[in-house]
This record gives C-alpha cells, sequence and structure tokens, in this order.
C-alpha cells in the first residue's frame, strides 16, 4: 500500500491532494497570510493613550480593519464556491478568532477587564488555603460553584506559576477556539449543508459580542454546554420515528400524533445522517456527558439550568434520545444546591423567590440608562442593541426562508426555547439578557446564516455574494463597538497594577478599602483582605454628601475604628468608568482627588500617574 | 490503527516529561507547555483513541472537553476531601490517563487481531 492511500484511508489528506487544494485554494490563503501580516504591522501604531469614549476602534489604524476585511471577503468567497476545503475555512475562522481575540492582550500587556482580576483572586485564594469558604463575605458564588476556579489552581500549580495571569490574559483566545470547535460538531448536526455551517460559525464570532469568552466560569461552563448539546445530537439524535405504544393507541394522543409525525417528517428535511457508533463509544460518549454535566454544575449557576432547558426540549421534541439524562442533570444541580451551595441558597432565597415571574422587571434590570451615560457610551450601547435586532431580525428571515424550503430545523429551534423562558424566573444580577443572549446565538446565528443559503440547492452569485460581505463586514464594525467599545475603561495600565499591588502588599487582614468605582485592577491577592467600599456604589444620597463635602465625609468613612487599617484609592480607570457610566457628574473623582490632595487631612502615601493612595492623617495641621 | 498507537505512545511520553517537569521545579515555559498539554488533552484523547469518530475536529474538541472535566472533578475531590495537594492531583489524572490509555491499547490490539484472524475468510470470498 503507497504512502497515499494509507494516508488517505486514514483522513489525513495526501500530498497530492495537498498541493492539489494550493493550487486551486492558494490565492485565500495568500490573502490569510496578507492579512495577519497587516494585522501584526498595524498593531504597532496604535496609541492607546489616544483611545477615547467609543473604545479600542478609537485608536486602531485603517490597515487593522482592511486586514479583517480582506479576510472576511476571502471567507465569503469561498463559501460561494461550494467544494472549498473545511481546513481553508478553519484557517480564516482561526485567524480571524486570532486577530481579533488576541488584539487587547498584545496591545495592552496586562488582564483586560476588572471582573477577570476578580477571578484570578479567588484562584489565589484556593491556592492559599486550599480551601473554600461558603460563607465569606464577599464573591460567595465562586466559593459555592468553585469548579472553574479549582481546574484553575490546578492547573497554575501544576504549572509551577504563582498566579493565573498569565493565563488569563490569553483566555479570551483560548475559550473562542475552544468554542469554534464545539460549534462544528454542533452545526454539522443541524444541517449537511457545509455553506450554511461555516456561515453560522462566521456569524456567531461576528456577533457574540457580549463578552463572556474571558477568564471566567460563564466561558467553561459555556463550551462543555455546547460540546453536550453537540454529542446529544450527534451520537444520540433519535430516529424521529415514532413508537409504537399503549399511550398512542388513545384516541386523543392517537390524533395528537397524527397531527406531530408530518412535522417531524419535514424536520428530517436538512438534517445530517445520524452518526453510526458501537456499544463501547456510546458508554464512553454518554459518560463524557455526565461528567461534562457534573463540571458544569460545580462551576456555573446559570448554565445547568439552560443545559437542563436545551436537553429537555430536545428530548420533548424528539431530537434525542436520551431519556435519563436531564433527569441526571436535574438530579446533580438538585443536590449542588442543596448539599454543596446551601449556605449561598439561604442568603438569597429571597430574592430568588422575589424576582421569580416579574419578566419585566428581569428584563429591563438589564439596559443601562442610556441618559445618564457619556454620549460615547450611548453610542456603544445603541449600537450593541441595533446589532442584536439585527441578527435577530435576520434570523427570523432566514428562519421563514428556511420553513418555505421545507425544512424546519427543530432542533436548532429547541435550542433557543429554553434559555428565552430563563427571564420568566431570575433576573441573574440584572444579567439574565445577555445571557440568554449567549444562549441562544448559535441557533440565531444558524437561522441568520439560513438567510443566505435557505437550501442546500442555493446557488449564489456575485449579487449575494456582495450583500453577505456587506452583512459580515456591517456585523464586524457592529462587534467592535459592542464588545471592544468599553475599553477605555477596561483597559488597566501598569501603573494602576502597581498602585493595587502596593495596597495588597502592605494592607493587613480586616483593610477599609474606599474606592472611587469597582472599575480596576484589584482583589486579585488576598481579596479577603478587605472590605471594599465604591463611591459610586453607594445610594444616591450617600453619593451626594461625598460630592458636597468629600473631605469631610471621606474622613468620616476613614476614621473607623472596626478596621485594622484604612485606605482610599483612586484610579485612572476608576474616573473614566464613573464618568463614563454617569455614576457621578463628569469629572467629580478627579476633583475629589484634588480636594483630598489640598487637604492635610488626608497624606498620599503612594501615588504615580495613574493612581493615588490615601490614609487619614490622624493628626492633622492645626490640631492639638 | 499506526496513528492510534503513536497517539497511546506520545500520551504516555507527555505524563513522562510532566513528572520530569514537576521535578525539575520551575515555572519555565516548557513547563506551562506540558502541564496544559497533559492536563487538557491527554486525559481525554487517551479514551478516545479507540472510538469510532470520523472528524479529527471532533475528537479534539471531545479530548478537551473530557479532560476538562476530569480535571475539574479532580480537583474539586481534592478540595472538598480536605487534601488538596497538586502532586496528588497529578497523580490522580495521570492514573486516570494511562487507565485510558490500558484500555484504549487493548481495544486496539483486540481489534487488531480480529482483523487478522478474519482476513483469510475475506481472502477467500
Amino acid at each position: 500500500m503507497t504512502h497515499s492511500k494509507l494516508a488517505v484511508q486514514q483522513g489525513v489528506p495526501s500530498w497530492t491532494t495537498l498541493l492539489g487544494h494550493m493550487k486551486r485554494w492558494g490565492w485565500s490563503l495568500a490573502v490569510l497570510v496578507v492579512a495577519v501580516v497587516i494585522w501584526s504591522l498595524s498593531l504597532r501604531y496604535v496609541d492607546l493613550d489616544a483611545m477615547n469614549d467609543i473604545g479600542l476602534l478609537s485608536v486602531l489604524p485603517i490597515t487593522y480593519f482592511v486586514a479583517l476585511f480582506a479576510l472576511i471577503a476571502s471567507f465569503c468567497v469561498l463559501l460561494c464556491r461550494n467544494d472549498a476545503p473545511d481546513a481553508v475555512l478553519a484557517l480564516h475562522i482561526l485567524a480571524l478568532i486570532v486577530m481579533i481575540q488576541s488584539t487587547p492582550p498584545l496591545l495592552y500587556g496586562t488582564l483586560r477587564y476588572s471582573w477577570a482580576w476578580k477571578h484570578v483572586g479567588i484562584v489565589d485564594y484556593i491556592m492559599r488555603h486550599q480551601s473554600v469558604n461558603p460563607a465569606i463575605r464577599n464573591l460567595d458564588a465562586y466559593h459555592n460553584w468553585p469548579g472553574f476556579f479549582t481546574l484553575s489552581a490546578l492547573i497554575t500549580e501544576v504549572a509551577g506559576l504563582d498566579s493565573p495571569l498569565i493565563l488569563a490574559v490569553w483566555a479570551g483566545v483560548f475559550f473562542d477556539i475552544l468554542f469554534f470547535g464545539a460549534l462544528l460538531l454542533v452545526y454539522r448536526t443541524l444541517t449537511d449543508d457545509r455553506r450554511l455551517s461555516w456561515l453560522g460559525i462566521l456569524i456567531f464570532f461576528l456577533t457574540n459580542w457580549i463578552g463572556q469568552d474571558y477568564y471566567c466560569p460563564q466561558a467553561m461552563a459555556y463550551f462543555l454546554y455546547l460540546v453536550v448539546v453537540g454529542v446529544c445530537l450527534t451520537w444520540f439524535r433519535s430516529s424521529l420515528t415514532l413508537q409504537p405504544s399503549k399511550v398512542s393507541q388513545w384516541p386523543l394522543v392517537r390524533h395528537g400524533l397524527s397531527l406531530i409525525e408530518p412535522l417531524l417528517d419535514r424536520a428530517r428535511t436538512g438534517a445530517v445522517e445520524i452518526e453510526k457508533s458501537d456499544s463501547f463509544t456510546r458508554v464512553v460518549l454518554m459518560s463524557l456527558t455526565i461528567l461534562a454535566a457534573f463540571a458544569i454544575v460545580a462551576s456555573h449557576q446559570l448554565t445547568p439550568v439552560m443545559l437542563i432547558g436545551a436537553i429537555l426540549f430536545l428530548s420533548l421534541a424528539r431530537q434525542i434520545n436520551t431519556r435519563g439524562l436531564p433527569a441526571i442533570v436535574i438530579l446533580l444541580t438538585l443536590t449542588w444546591i442543596l448539599f454543596v451551595a446551601t449556605r449561598f441558597l439561604g442568603n438569597n432565597i429571597q430574592d430568588i423567590i422575589d424576582s421569580a415571574g416579574q419578566v419585566s422587571g428581569n428584563v429591563s434590570s438589564n439596559l443601562i440608562d442610556v441618559d445618564t451615560t457619556s454620549p460615547g457610551q450611548s453610542l456603544v450601547a445603541l449600537i450593541g442593541r441595533i446589532l442584536t435586532i439585527s441578527i435577530w431580525l435576520l434570523a427570523f428571515l432566514g428562519g421563514i426562508r428556511r420553513l418555505t424550503t421545507g425544512s424546519i430545523d427543530l432542533a436548532a429551534i429547541m435550542l433557543m426555547v429554553g434559555p428565552t423562558l430563563i427571564p420568566v424566573g431570575n433576573a441573574y444580577g440584572g444579567e439574565i439578557l445577555f445571557r440568554v443572549y449567549l444562549f441562544t446565538i448559535p441557533s440565531i446565528a444558524f437561522f441568520a446564516a439560513s438567510f443566505f443559503y435557505p437550501s442546500k440547492h442555493t446557488q449564489r452569485g456575485w449579487l449575494w455574494l456582495g450583500a453577505l460581505y456587506i452583512v459580515c463586514t456591517l456585523f464586524l464594525i457592529g462587534y467592535f463597538f459592542a464588545n471592544l467599545g468599553k475599553d477605555r475603561q477596561y483597559r488597566f495600565t501598569q501603573d494602576e497594577i502597581a498602585g493595587a499591588n502596593y495596597l495588597i502588599d502592605f494592607a493587613p487582614q480586616n483593610t477599609l478599602l474606599i474606592t472611587g468605582s469597582t472599575n480596576y485592577p484589584f482583589q486579585f491577592r488576598n481579596y479577603e483582605y478587605f472590605v471594599s467600599v465604591p463611591i459610586t456604589s453607594e445610594p444616591k444620597e450617600s453619593r451626594d454628601a461625598v460630592v458636597a463635602d468629600p473631605v469631610g465625609v471621606l474622613s468620616r468613612w476613614l476614621d473607623n475604628p472596626s478596621y485594622t487599617a484604612t485606605y482610599l484609592i483612586l484610579t485612572r480607570s476608576q474616573a473614566i468608568a464613573s464618568d463614563a457610566l454617569g455614576y457621578l457628574p463628569p469629572g467629580e473623582l478627579d476633583r475629589i482627588e484634588q480636594a483630598l490632595r489640598a487637604s492635610d487631612r488626608f497624606i498620599p502615601v503612594f501615588q504615580n500617574h495613574d493612581v493615588v493612595i490615601f490614609v487619614l492623617n490622624k493628626q492633622p495641621s492645626g490640631e492639638p | 490503527m499506526i496513528w492510534q498507537t503513536i497517539w497511546l505512545v506520545i500520551i504516555l511520553v507527555s505524563s513522562g516529561l510532566l513528572i520530569v517537569a514537576i521535578q525539575a521545579g520551575n515555572g519555565s515555559p516548557g513547563r506551562v507547555v506540558i502541564t496544559l498539554w497533559c492536563l487538557l488533552v491527554c486525559p481525554g484523547m487517551a479514551y478516545l483513541q479507540s472510538l469510532h469518530i470520523a472528524q479529527a475536529s471532533a475528537r479534539w474538541i471531545l479530548a478537551i472537553a473530557l479532560s476538562m472535566s476530569i480535571d475539574t472533578l479532580v480537583s474539586l475531590a481534592l478540595l472538598y476531601g480536605g487534601i488538596w495537594d497538586y502532586k496528588q492531583g497529578v497523580f490522580i489524572i495521570l492514573a486516570i490517563t494511562w487507565m485510558g490509555v490500558t484500555i484504549s491499547f487493548t481495544r486496539i490490539w483486540i481489534a487488531s487481531r480480529h482483523e487478522v484472524l478474519t482476513r483469510p475468510s475475506e481472502v477467500s470470498q
């Protein structure tokens, strides 16, 4: 047997096949390489200090977008040629992920987004204490669902690192690549039209703007969720034939089934063949889904609910035949909540009960008030909403087109049903709308893509190619506003990190820390030592009092004998966030800083370009 | 089957390298890479090698998902068991990996024996 024959048998392309691909698709690979080169050169000419209120978009050179537009153009042309190899399309998606996701870490050199720093702090806690504290005052949810953090702590220690910071910086690229692989698995079960799958994946990455692909439990849980759904739909796909039973002979049920049967027949249209597998494969893969479900249950509060919804609705629609799996996941979830996260449940049960059924309240609590935000942030919020509505509208039209071609994508529909019911039950700390978007976006992107490719037999000319390209580039621009539009706040300088390190190194346990806002790099070491009081999170009366008399009010706050030490920290990013989101009048944190500097009741114990840390002067001049 | 066997050997060699890297006792980039490889790919890949999964991309993603799940549950067991120690964690994960290698190798060996035994009858047909 020749080498090439052996290679083909093993699923590895032979050299002749590769050479053939190179000749036919070399142009697209050349575009890809040129795009990556232009992108990497563009990063050299970014002046981060010039970033304005619309975030990273404001400082990226035009060549940066030329590179991305070229990459998307190449991808769209490949799609129109029906036989483009998967490997070439995959390289385009990978390049897109790397170009977008690695831009912030390469430019900033520090971890982006203040919550990511807090997550590093939980890992630090586990590494120092070798335990969690479910009753801890601050960030207690993470101590009750610590799966992601224990995994991170284990990896950090085995890797011989002192902190997971370096891993956290690159988590965006890592998780997006994992999402890509998991989506491939899911989309191959929804359609046998390769163009639809690949376009759906591209649209997913251009419209998944809510930013849950950073170093966080949601990212890991979401990846495992997609894998569980993918495994169920690939290896445990129902044959869609209704099994005769005694119940099905009852007149009413028989009549109902006769109505459903044609629907299921149509749902078969466009669905791929069920992957044949032996019993051992199915046992291993079912074990995988149960283990993954367990890891999800132990890592995140919301994802298990989404997972239960997904597999329950898929089972009810007879798309999968894992009838025991929903019960197992429900059992795992209840066991965790009732026996591990008991204390958290006890502390929050009233809020959970209060928000149940309050759909309007749960949804409205997610939207920022654009009347109080800065003009740039209002524009960012507006474009985020337009992007969301556009993708939903395109998905709706795509769904209609699929219907007209005779395809009822029950599996994709069922994956949307569960998440959209969740706001009935909970506001999830004012984030439920974003999480619903996250969990519906695989289906939404699929239906949006089906607007362009409603059927396997659809052929597209240059006009449609142009329309597809324009839509994708508009989505890309929308993504840059919606996802990276807050980067003036989310980017932290080395000076700010130096200030945070000073506090962490010198502050004892039980330290009161007054801060301008919550937006700064902190809590990544010894986080339990501090009780933080952000001025912007205080009730309006307290904020007004601070604005009216910063020296008098803040000195009273700091003069608190129940704490071992008290500090006040003001940073560049706190002021930016306060101004952008309208917590305080514009420039107020800077005015507070000037007032404290001018007063002899405060001593700056640490300061650099972006940070000042004050302590209270217990014996100001003029007092005995 | 050659590729599957090579994979199993790679997994075994990788686990050996991880032990050496831990014994060397530093946070070098090499140790970070081998840690990520051995914790996020090898455990799952060890079990998936003998399965009939057509797509290579699916095999990789399932391997990472299975590895992540195994590692998470092992780390949780150490934490709630009050015996947190990363060396114990590595030992347990490597033991699970080696068990997967053994199962996969056995299945591959049985399959190859079966192929050898059935080949003459195929020829006679």
